[in-house]
């Protein structure tokens, strides 16, 4: 029970390098306090993040994965946001079917001047992964059956 | 839901993403409805229900490589799919170049993953 109470969730984000890596950025140079629990991994863009990747993460132990990219219109790439949005719909679908709760899988938006908005963002999605709990891969390290 | 099971649907559900299949729908999606032949929700749905077939063959698939060769009743067991659709996976499969018959275990012919 102590240690399901210590439960820390592993989080790990996609940030794409042009807004929300900068964004990130700014929240560590501004000073805005955020949860150590997020492993940022730069992407070039949100559109190249394959939902294979996703998983994967998952498969390796991941409580929660959040994805994140430039404002619709903003993108680098053009459309690769676009891309990335189609595809959290059927990786969402995929993990209700796989038996995963979808909410652990995130897309979010998140430019390069807000800094706040990111460090909001992962304290509240860190919440709601310890409200979900640890995965079920991982369960038997917290203390679960 | 057991650790173990989830793993394998899991590998499963990477195995789905892989297919050519799926690849190939996610990829044009976006030009199948622009196109207009089909509304976008009739282009989520339709990806969607191959999303789940394809989540059934990469479960089969997975089975066959960790545990393979394998009959269509050890497969069923395995799964928990009915063996008339694991038929029709099979002969799909088959078709795709990513099965073949191993050889046969009994009475009954067994699968196993193809080498690529």
């Amino acid at each position: 029970m102590a240690k399901k109470d210590k439960f820390e969730p592993l989080i790990v984000a996609f940030c794409c390098n042009w807004c929300s890596y900068a964004g990130a950025d700014l929240a560590g140079t501004s000073r805005f306090e955020y949860p150590t629990n997020v492993r940022i991994i730069r992407v070039m863009c949100s559109g190249r993040v394959d939902p294979i990747f996703v998983l994967e993460a998952f498969r390796l132990g991941a409580d929660g994965v959040l994805l994140t990219g430039c404002h619709p219109g903003d993108c680098h790439y053009i459309d690769g946001n676009l891309k990335a949005e189609m595809r959290a719909r059927y990786i969402r679908a995929c993990l209700e079917e796989v038996g995963l709760e979808p909410e652990r899988f995130r897309l979010e938006w998140v430019s390069a001047s807000e800094g706040v908005r990111f460090a909001e963002l992962i304290k509240e999605f860190t919440e709601t992964i310890k409200r979900l709990g640890p995965s079920p891969l991982r369960r038997r390290e917290h203390g679960g059956e | 839901m057991e650790e173990n099971e989830l793993r394998a649907r899991l590998r499963a559900a990477r195995e789905a993403f892989s297919s050519e299949r799926v690849r190939w729908l996610l990829g044009r999606s976006r030009h199948i409805a622009e196109v207009g032949k089909l509304t976008p929700e009739e282009a989520k749905e339709l990806i969607t229900n191959i999303l789940k077939e394809e989540l059934e063959r990469g479960r089969i698939l997975s089975e066959l490589k960790e545990n393979g060769p394998l009959t269509v009743p050890e497969l069923s067991e395995r799964t928990g799919l009915p063996k008339q659709r694991l038929m029709w996976h099979l002969i799909c499969m088959m078709k795709d170049g990513r099965v073949a018959i191993w050889g046969k275990k009994g009475d009954f012919y067994a699968f196993s993953a193809a080498k690529r």
